[in-house]
């Protein structure tokens, strides 16, 4: 069983993605400037997960390109909808293995980057993701309201029977 | 010491009220399209707090008018920012000393509804009120950019200093 973290990472990551299903390409690469477009912002979580899960966790770049588009401050773009749904699939699907491998104890240490250890816990990571996911899902449904879609999801969605509260095992 | 799950609440209320900061009481009322505008948005975390932590758990209700105005089906309306802000402020406060008393224990019991169990724990809802927020956090920051607004908070906050990962005692 994972650590009932990682299980809210999953849950989070679901409820993403259930607010962006049935947007077309056209409507994922639009701009409601000075916002980013869906698209951009699905790149930027996989960014995230790749950084944090791939980079930081285990010393790996999967998809540098990624690294280099959509980082905090990278300039605005508007991506094809289907690559990065592709490139989060493929960053979260290989990060997926090193997630199940987390305990408290190593949600406590602190991360270690080019060397050197940092100020963050890989617990605070793990947490850091979960709100930037909800952040940007509030961002996405915004924008999809702004351009008129209709019928849209409610958040937060059935976190009862989806993932529940259960404690840590320390 | 608070339950690491209230101390990450704690944070996001923090980083919900930073995401509040210098918004003036007509642009808490615009709307945009078929959007809540920003004054409606913080009664309706207002209301999922006194649900909660005041009504459900405890049997209290401050605002009984919140019900009506700003439950998830309510119509839209446009009180003020202002007064609303106030009432959140009041409901947040007066449910701290409970929040203060929950254990690990505590948050794997029922959250009743109408005095019976409808399969919500208060673990559960803890994280759904913290994800909630976050998703309108979002939603909020969307609006004030497309408002204009400039010199806007970046998140996810200060996390490492101000809630770091801690595990939960058993």
């Amino acid at each position: 069983m994972a650590h009932p973290l990682v299980d809210q990472l999953r849950f989070t990551r679901s409820e993403f993605m259930r607010a962006v299903k049935g947007v077309s390409d056209q409507d994922a690469r639009k701009r409601l400037l000075p916002m980013n477009c869906i698209s951009w912002n699905i790149g930027h979580l996989a960014w995230q997960e790749q950084r944090y899960f791939l980079s930081f966790g285990q010393g790996q770049m999967l998809l540098p390109d990624i690294n280099e588009e959509f980082a905090y401050g990278a300039p605005a773009s508007t991506p094809a909808l289907k690559d990065v749904l592709k490139a989060w699939r493929t960053i979260t699907r290989a990060a997926d293995p090193w997630l199940d491998s987390l305990t408290s104890a190593k949600l406590q240490q602190f991360v270690i980057h080019q060397g050197k250890p940092t100020a963050r816990m890989y617990g605070n990571l793990l947490q850091r993701v979960i709100y930037h996911y909800w952040y940007h899902l509030g961002e996405n449904m915004a924008i999809r309201q702004k351009l008129g879609h209709t019928h849209l999801a409610d958040f937060v969605g059935n976190i009862d029977r989806q993932a529940p509260y259960h404690p840590e095992k320390n | 010491m608070a339950h690491p799950l209230v101390d990450q609440l704690r944070f996001t209320r923090s980083e919900w009220q930073r995401g509040l900061e210098g918004l003036s009481e007509e642009d808490g009322a615009k709307h945009f399209g078929q959007m809540n505008c920003i004054g409606w948005i913080v009664g309706h975390l207002a209301w999922q707090e006194q649900r909660y932590w005041l009504d459900r758990a405890q049997g209290k209700v401050l605002f009984p008018q919140m019900q009506g105005l700003f439950a998830g089906d309510a119509p839209m309306s446009t009180p003020s920012f202002k007064e609303v802000l106030e009432i959140w402020k009041a409901v947040t406060k007066a449910s701290d000393p409970f929040l203060d008393s929950l254990t690990t224990e505590g948050l794997l019991a029922e959250l009743l509804y109408q005095g019976k169990p409808i399969g919500q724990s208060l673990g559960s809802e803890m994280r759904r009120i913290t994800y909630h927020y976050w998703y309108h956090t979002g939603e909020i920051q969307s609006i004030r950019q497309m408002l204009g607004q400039k010199n806007l908070p970046d998140y996810v906050g200060e996390i490492e200093k101000e809630a770091p990962y801690r595990p939960e005692k058993n």
